[in-house]
């Protein structure tokens, strides 16, 4: 859309990845993050174990709605049995939070695979072959990014009529990829300008080896800093589609539309919103935050997306 | 210079031009035959109504004449007619239109003159609590959805103290403070996440223009703090806090979809759920054709406006 | 999806007759999703329950303004071709008059007619008009007018629904102020028509014909006001006709007040608070859960109604499982109607529902009632288990499998959440899965229309008898698309010449054992299910007098609030 990236880059060069284990270098990592990266990154591992190992935890059924057989009351309070309480059908908060992480994460996840995979290699690709070929993508990108999100993704939710996990993850997936693609092509770009580039170009190593060994390596951190901030906009986006009923089709737990079907009686009870609504804050915060600090040690400075 | 702004404008008829081929085509995903979609259930399905209707969307030619005229008509300002309330979608677009740019615009300046100083605050003492305490408010702030935000908003200002009316809309026309009450709890829902954008960008700005030399210079001369704030560093800020605008006006926009269901206002964005519940094609199709086109026009605007009033990037020639 | 489309589209024109579809579920946006019936009909009794309402009948007081909070804009003034929901009728009643209006003793007597009786056959209606009656534009009513409103009102989608509903082949002028409809067979429930908008409004059709959209912003009508300012989605403003013909039983010129103003309030919450601030009013809910806050609220009056109007849904019986009828029984029985009518906020205003009248109308039979299926998992569980576990079990699954149904409402946060009791409540017997979706309004009309449903939220009956309604449903599938659980057995034979018997004879007792036989058969195979009839309330401001007692030109006691429908011709203020 608008020439004026912020994309200006000022990437150091990243030095060769040291093969160390993967749970090393992590613990590394998260020692030298501040307290409140710490917390975020703590929530979103244990929203992320909850939502994969649900199945196996000790939580109530999502979906068992004990007042109709007279086992349970609707919209009760947080107690010893339920720790948030329950909905307007007298199912369990606790678990339906739990459940309802999946939908996001899947949602999440699948954007985040578009965006990086395709997103990220055509933009890596076109930032630094450019030519006709930037034009052309880069013009399909920007006719793309000119729907605003929620409102193209709402044409396309009904023009489709089928909402079940699988096609919301991937038109939303879909979605992903021009924003990634413009992010990808900006990091590209300045890199392909940079010493070592120009290195391997003057000793005739194959534009395609550039590419795979320099480019798309040194892309990446800044795009996994993008991807975390994404992620929380996603969550976001999936939120609001679930919160106008037009998600992931009941019963089947999910943050917006929990907090969609607990509205209509916010005039007796706040709790079946105020817990949801939490999950969601939390979690995109945390995404955020942990984005913020990703960003921060590429040490790039993330475009206006 | 002209030659950039023509540049400008070719491409803007170009991203025009594929936008509106997207939105015309995005209707042909939908199974089934066109005409039983759209024509309400209730309304006769004789031979005759049908070929009008094929007439008129023009359904028996050829996919590429069907977009052209379809195009033409567009320009015309005929989006068609939607085939619940017999409107034609302009008139519909026009009345649903004040509603949702005033709700824009009310977040944006909600958001803006809370963004401002705290941007300039943070930046200027940088690093101290008061910019650390700040920044962390801006980033819950930034993590609140338009929704969310607004539920606890009613919940509290509407349920709890029943200080403003927890939906409807009043128009200006009937009592400007009537309106007044009416935009504030769905403006600052859309505003919060704005402001904490806006607010990071501001202090992000400021904190680099506060190094540049002729801030360090204006400061040896011994000019006021304030004035320094005002003068030198906000300034060079506000064009990429125009550029972040612009940019941001397409969530803004899908943000008054939802922020307009909750707060049951009748702006636009609700018009586009009902013709989205409603599978009002036309209404659909033409709204959000009517959106995207705004938002491209938007952001070419500022890109013009960028390109007047900074001499760098006139010289780069864009 | 299951059934290929075996109804011709032909057919579908008819299928214009759930105009009340949308009007019952559209526009409204009530509980239970779209209705079927296709029209009102002949007597019931008025219920309004917790009319604690002591009507000063002497003190009649003219002038004043009110404003009215209504759930939706109405799609308006356009009586041959609009469909008319209870926000309609608010509006539309006041700028047109009904040839016939309906008495609180459940009669249709006369309105803007002075009589009207049928032949022997019950085929042709003779109907005489009032003398000395003109339009808001001057022009006079007579014979003419009712005859050229026809050609409008056949191309009209609601005229042409009540045109195919009622049977009407043809209107005769037989003098200047009589008129004889012609009926394509015999029809006891015509009259019913007469106090309806496709075919009872009476309009100016030369400036309809004249410019048929902008009729909608300059209605031209015979009614007691006049349309001065329709501004969509905001307000629509009506002024006193002075010159209006009718006059009270005591002779005052009507109508008392001076202006009416229509404010769509969408959002229920500040609807109801919008009276009880007195910002407006009056305003109009059909949702169980604002009938419950405003139970509580203080200064208003509250009228509460409730009819035969029930939300529930259907079995589409041409697609397996629900081809057999232990599988529907099972789910019925499986069903716990109290924990629905709770999901969706109703628990103390709805009453459950057995069939299609409410404990309160004359047609209501309690054998019936004690017909009904009950709440019994047990018996659910062991019909289920006997199903599948026989060898020739219809859905062709393997024995000892589940059954797999689709569950489908539209998507309104009460409706999803009894949909999801309604889930639970079958796969409670561990032999069902179920699986919901859930479509726009209009796609969820279509799929029931096209066959294309499996179980299907939709709502049930009207006030009136529901002959007609009755009439479409029961009527062979392969006839008639509102037949839409395509419910065709021996016993749906017999229900469809009871119901046709019934639409020909004027006897109550005939009719009623004819009624009550069919709604036997309904619960013994029951097509269809029923989750609480439907509960509507007016509210309205203290200063409010007359929306229960009105009367009728011929002095007869009106209908009060039926349907949530207020005559505001006989409304006055006080104290203003």
């Amino acid at each position: 859309m608008s020439e004026v990236e912020t994309n200006t880059a000022r990437t150091e060069p990243i030095p060769p990845p040291k093969r160390r284990p993967v749970w090393v270098r992590f613990a590394k990592a998260f020692m030298e993050m501040g307290w409140g990266v710490k917390l975020a990154t703590i929530w979103l591992i244990l929203i992320c174990f909850g939502a994969i190992f649900a199945d196996f935890l000790p939580l109530k059924d999502p979906n068992y709605q004990g007042f109709i057989y007279g086992l349970a009351q609707t919209n009760e309070n947080p107690s010893g049995t339920y720790l948030f309480g329950t909905d307007d059908l007298s199912r369990d908060i606790f678990a339906r939070i739990i459940y309802g992480a999946r939908v996001s994460l899947v949602v999440a996840l699948s954007a985040v695979s578009f965006g990086l995979i395709i997103g990220g290699f055509f933009g890596s690709l076109v930032g630094f072959v450019r030519g006709r070929v930037d034009t052309v993508v880069m013009a399909g990108v920007d006719v793309i990014l000119a729907f605003p999100g929620l409102v193209l993704l709402l044409a396309l939710v009904t023009f489709l009529q089928t909402r079940n996990l699988l096609v919301i993850s991937f038109v939303i997936g879909l979605l992903s990829i021009p924003p990634y693609t413009r992010v990808a092509r900006a990091n590209a770009l300045s890199i392909s300008r940079r010493e070592f580039v120009t290195a391997a170009e003057a000793i005739g190593t194959k534009r395609f080896v550039i590419l795979w060994r320099e480019i798309i390596p040194n892309v990446l951190p800044s795009l996994f800093a993008y991807a975390m901030v994404a992620a929380a906009f996603i969550i976001v986006l999936e939120g609001s589609l679930a919160f106008l009923g037009l998600s992931v089709q009941p019963p089947t737990p999910t943050w917006g539309a929990m907090i969609n079907q607990a509205r209509k009686d916010i005039r007796l009870v706040l709790h079946p919103v105020l817990f949801p609504s939490a999950a969601m804050v939390f979690t995109v915060l945390s995404l955020n935050t942990v984005g913020d600090w990703l960003r921060a040690r590429s040490s790039v400075r993330g475009s206006a997306l | 210079m002209p030659q950039i702004v023509l540049s400008r404008v070719a491409r803007l008829l170009a991203t025009l031009f594929a936008v509106s081929f997207i939105t015309f085509f995005m209707t042909s995903l939908l199974p089934g035959d066109v005409v039983d979609v759209i024509l309400p259930p209730t309304a006769p399905r004789d031979p005759e109504t049908v070929a009008a209707i094929r007439a008129e969307l023009r359904l028996d030619d050829p996919m590429l004449v069907r977009y052209f005229g379809w195009l033409g008509d567009a320009l015309q300002g005929d989006f068609g007619r939607s085939f619940v309330s017999q409107r034609p979608v302009l008139d519909e677009i026009t009345a649903r239109l004040p509603i949702t740019i005033q709700l824009t615009f009310v977040a944006i300046l909600f958001s803006l003159i809370a963004a401002v100083p705290a941007g300039v605050i943070c930046a200027y003492r940088q690093g101290t609590w008061i910019d650390k305490s700040i920044s962390g408010v801006v980033q819950v702030l930034l993590s609140i959805p338009a929704f969310v935000a607004g539920i606890f908003l009613i919940w509290f200002f509407g349920v709890k103290t029943n200080l403003l009316p927890a939906t409807g809309w009043v128009r200006i026309s009937e009592s400007p403070w009537g309106n007044f009450k009416t935009v504030l709890l769905p403006a600052s829902s859309l505003a919060f996440v704005q402001l904490a954008i806006f607010a990071r960008l501001i202090r992000a700005d400021m904190i680099t223009t506060l190094q540049e030399n002729y801030v360090l210079s204006a400061r040896a001369k011994g000019l006021s703090d304030r004035y320094i704030l005002l003068r030198h560093a906000l300034r060079p800020s506000s064009l990429s806090l125009i550029t972040v605008l612009g940019l941001n006006i397409g969530s803004l926009l899908g943000g008054t979809v939802v922020i307009e269901q909750l707060f049951a206002l009748p702006g636009l964005g609700r018009r586009l759920l009902e013709g989205i519940f409603n599978r009002d094609l036309l209404v659909v199709q033409g709204i959000v054709l009517f959106v995207a086109s705004a938002y491209v026009i938007i952001n070419t605007l500022v890109d013009l406006v960028y390109v007047v009033v900074d001499p760098r990037i006139r010289r780069k020639g864009g | 999806m299951r059934v290929a489309r075996k109804k011709t589209r032909g057919a579908v024109a008819l299928l214009a007759a759930s105009a009340l579809v949308i009007a019952a579920c559209g526009g409204d946006d009530s509980d239970s999703g779209p209705a079927t019936t296709a029209a009102p009909q002949t007597s019931t009794t008025l219920d309004q329950q917790n009319t604690e309402i002591e009507e000063n009948v002497d003190e009649r007081v003219y002038g004043g303004q009110v404003i009215i909070g209504l759930e939706a804009e109405s799609n308006g003034f356009r009586p041959w071709d609009d469909s008319c929901s209870t926000n309609c009728y608010n509006m539309s009643a006041a700028v047109f008059d009904k040839l016939l209006e309906y008495s609180a003793s459940g009669e249709y007597v006369p309105w803007l007619a002075t009589g009207y009786e049928p032949n022997e056959t019950l085929d042709e209606w003779t109907v005489t008009l009032r003398e000395g009656v003109t339009f808001h534009n001057g022009k006079a009513f007579n014979a003419d007018i009712i005859v050229d409103m026809l050609p409008l009102q056949r191309e009209g989608a609601g005229g042409s629904a009540s045109i195919t509903g009622s049977g009407l082949l043809d209107i005769e002028k037989v003098d200047e102020f009589t008129v004889k409809y012609i009926l394509g067979r015999g029809n006891v429930s015509f009259p019913s028509f007469l106090e309806r908008y496709g075919l009872g409004m009476v309009f100016d059709p030369e400036a309809a014909a004249a410019d048929p959209v902008g009729f909608d912003s300059a209605p031209v009508g015979t009614g007691p006001f006049t349309l001065v300012k329709r501004d969509i989605d905001a307000e629509t403003v009506l002024e006193r006709n002075p010159n209006y013909w009718g006059t009270d039983s005591q002779g005052n010129q009507l109508p008392y007040l001076d202006r009416l103003v229509f404010r769509p309030i969408p959002d229920e919450g500040t609807r109801l608070d919008s009276v009880v601030s007195g910002t407006v009013d009056a305003m109009i809910t059909l949702r169980q859960g604002t009938i419950r806050d405003a139970r509580a609220a203080s200064g208003i009056k509250l009228i509460e109604f409730q009819g035969n109007n029930t939300g529930g849904g259907m079995f589409n019986t041409a697609s397996p499982p629900f081809d057999d009828v232990r599988v529907r029984r099972a789910l019925v029985h499986a069903n716990n109607q109290p924990a629905v009518i709770e999901a969706l906020g109703g628990t103390g205003i709805s009453a459950s529902a057995t069939q299609w009248y409410s404990p309160d109308s004359p047609w209501y039979s309690q054998k019936v009632a004690d017909a009904w299926p009950k709440f019994d998992l047990a018996i659910a569980t062991e019909l289920l288990t006997e199903y599948v576990n026989d060898p020739a079990r219809s859905d062709g699954l393997a024995v000892g499998s589940p059954i797999e149904t689709t569950l489908s409402c539209p998507p309104d946060p009460t409706l999803i959440a009894a949909m999801q009791v309604v889930q639970q409540t079958w796969e409670a017997t561990g032999l069902v899965k179920t699986e919901l979706t859930s479509f726009d309004q209009a796609t969820h009309i279509n799929m029931a229309l096209g066959d294309q449903h499996h179980a299907h939220c939709w709502r049930w009956a009207d006030e009136g008898d529901n002959q007609s309604g009755l009439a479409t449903f029961l009527a062979p599938p392969e006839l008639s698309v509102l037949n839409f659980p395509n419910w065709s057995s021996e016993l749906a034979s017999a229900s469809f010449a009871l119901v046709q018997q019934a639409g020909s004879v004027l006897d109550f007792d005939t009719r009623y054992a004819a009624y009550e036989q069919i709604m036997l058969n309904i619960a013994t195979e029951v097509p269809i299910w029923y989750s609480g009839h439907t509960a509507i309330a007016v509210a309205v401001v203290e200063e409010l007098d007359g929306l229960v007692n009105w009367t009728t030109p011929d002095s007869s006691l009106g209908s009060g609030i039926r349907g949530g429908e207020v005559r505001w011709i006989g409304v006055w203020r006080t104290g203003s």
